[in-house]
């Protein structure tokens, strides 16, 4: 005997499968779109050489250098004050009214517009702190955008270390500082390196928090400090599609350079991944 | 002079008392079960020792709790250097993911006075009480993630034992392994007890007649009975303990 055929259930699961499917094949347009377009503005060039000509020749070398960098301070300053921040809610406060309020705001943090982020960073770095129009002051604008990211992502990897190990930690006399030193911050890794990649991939595409605290409209030359503005991914995008010399030669150029910007996203996710296992294959829990 | 002694220990969590008025007192070298259903007071009990009830975010206590006749709460008291001297073994085998060597030698590099050759002899040494010895010596590197449930647990009573405590605690230690690991739990908490005094929280009845010499019964926060495991299961004197561990209630 045949078991009954639950119409409704499947029908069900036929449209989740569809709809997976469909989210999926999105990206695949995407970069499917991307590759048609750009594939064949990519050269040795088009990586390795500065624009040349207000845009309309050379490559996008300045770009990627300078976005790399940008990110990087972004990063490194966002990743380390919010595992700091993220370690402390997870496991240094036991005061819950205080952390529920600082939760809150971490949360409306996340939801601010970046071109507020930009102007705040103007306000803040470029002038209050005079650091002008400059890789730090960019760098340090994008750390606070993903600060609400590294904050949330670093409390949860801390908090979904076992109890039972930090209590057994406790338990042989270690202090607290040396249980998350010791315990809680090796196994929390994998996954706060994670959260690390995925603010990579939002900083490198943001372009609003850069506009008025780092980026360049023209400047065909490699930064040679961290107090120089310089060129970035993105904006030189915008660049390129809404106000070069010649828009109908620039144009392809950006399909290019869209390309370089999603590839670039797509190494940083690899990259990551593969510490990721790593760290845990020596952290095993 | 007692090794545990509490007197008129009562314990808060915020609003909730936890215990009432605990007075009991245990001779050095000796095994105390404490019994009871869950939520009892037991394991309060058991963490008033080492103060890990520190952490519980509203925990306030009354009256004296003594280990080696000096009062643990008084304010001199550091619970961390407490903590060196009181070992706790939990309910489920906690291993750091740290090979196995590392993992016992854990407390003592916390005191880092020790020479490496002092550390490795004193792993040596509490590997071998915890009866792990011959399974693990060829390969002290290895990952103590890969160990067995059961010797998961005896790695942490070696990683317990390797410092030296004076006093050792157990949160129902064997409830979480099979039949055959318990065994060998039991029978090292035999051997332990010419050095050790030990204190075990469990939810077996047999295992707490079989293993201890002193049994404490608490129920709703109160110790009911208290008394030589061998007059406890034979005469209760209470009527609650009588029903409890008769299987009436619990």
């Amino acid at each position: 005997m045949r078991p009954p055929k639950r119409r409704g259930e499947q029908l069900a699961i036929l449209l989740i499968t569809l709809l997976s499917w469909g989210s999926l094949s999105v990206l695949a347009l995407i970069v499917g779109f991307l590759l048609y377009k750009g594939v064949g503005v990519l050269s040795w060039e088009f990586l390795t050489e500065p624009m040349r000509e207000g845009m309309r020749k050379g490559g996008i070398a300045p770009a990627i250098v300078g976005s790399f960098w940008v990110t990087a301070v972004a990063i490194l300053a966002g990743g380390l004050i919010g595992t700091m921040a993220g370690a402390y809610l997870s496991e240094f406060t036991r005061n819950r009214t205080f952390k529920k309020t600082i939760e809150f705001l971490v949360n409306t943090l996340a939801g601010t517009p970046s071109i507020v982020y930009g102007l705040f960073g103007l306000a803040l770095f470029v002038t209050a702190l005079g650091l002008g129009t400059s890789i730090l002051a960019g760098g340090l604008t994008l750390a606070l955008l993903s600060l609400p990211l590294l904050i949330r992502n670093a409390q949860e990897a801390f908090s979904a270390v076992p109890a039972a190990l930090k209590e057994a930690s406790l338990g042989m006399g270690a202090s607290e500082i040396y249980t998350f030193f010791r315990i809680t911050l090796p196994i929390a890794l994998p996954r706060i390196v994670t959260g690390f990649v995925l603010a990579t991939g939002r900083v490198l595409g943001e372009t609003a928090p850069i506009l008025f605290t780092v980026a360049a409209y023209y400047l065909p030359i490699y930064p040679k400090s961290p107090l120089e503005p310089t060129m970035l991914l993105p904006y030189h995008l915008y660049a390129l599609i809404t106000s070069g010399v010649n828009i109908e030669e620039s144009y392809p150029m950006a399909f290019g350079t869209a390309l370089v910007l999603m590839l670039m996203t797509l190494l940083f996710t690899l990259i990551a991944a593969y510490l990721r296992y790593r760290l845990k294959a020596k952290y095993r829990v | 002079m007692y090794k545990v002694q509490t007197q008129n220990v009562s314990v808060w969590y915020g609003e909730y008392k936890a215990l009432d008025s605990v007075s009991l007192a245990l001779e050095r070298n000796q095994v105390l079960a404490l019994i009871g259903p869950s939520g009892c007071g037991k394991s309060t009990f058991l963490r008033l020792l080492n103060r890990m009830n520190d952490f519980v975010e509203g925990f306030r206590l009354e009256g004296q709790v003594l280990v080696d006749g000096e009062d643990i709460y008084a304010p001199h008291i550091d619970p961390v250097h407490l903590r060196r001297r009181v070992g706790m073994v939990f309910q489920k085998p906690t291993p750091f993911p740290f090979s196995i060597y590392d993992n016992v030698a854990y407390g003592l590099r916390l005191q880092n006075r020790l020479k490496e050759s002092q550390i490795r002899e004193r792993v040596v040494q509490a590997l071998q009480q915890a009866a792990l010895w011959d399974e693990v010596k060829d390969n002290l590197k290895r990952s103590a993630m890969a160990l067995s449930g059961g010797q998961q647990q005896r790695l942490c009573i070696a990683r317990a034992l390797a410092v030296r405590p004076s006093l050792l605690l157990m949160d129902e230690p064997t409830s979480a392994l099979d039949p055959i690991s318990t065994a060998k739990i039991e029978e090292l908490i035999h051997q332990l007890r010419s050095a050790y005094t030990i204190v075990i929280v469990t939810h077996n009845m047999q295992q707490a007649a079989r293993i201890s010499d002193m049994t404490a019964f608490f129920y709703m926060g109160r110790l009911v009975e208290y008394g030589k495991t061998k007059d406890f299961f034979t005469q209760p004197q209470h009527p609650e303990t009588m029903r409890y561990i008769t299987g009436r209630f619990g």
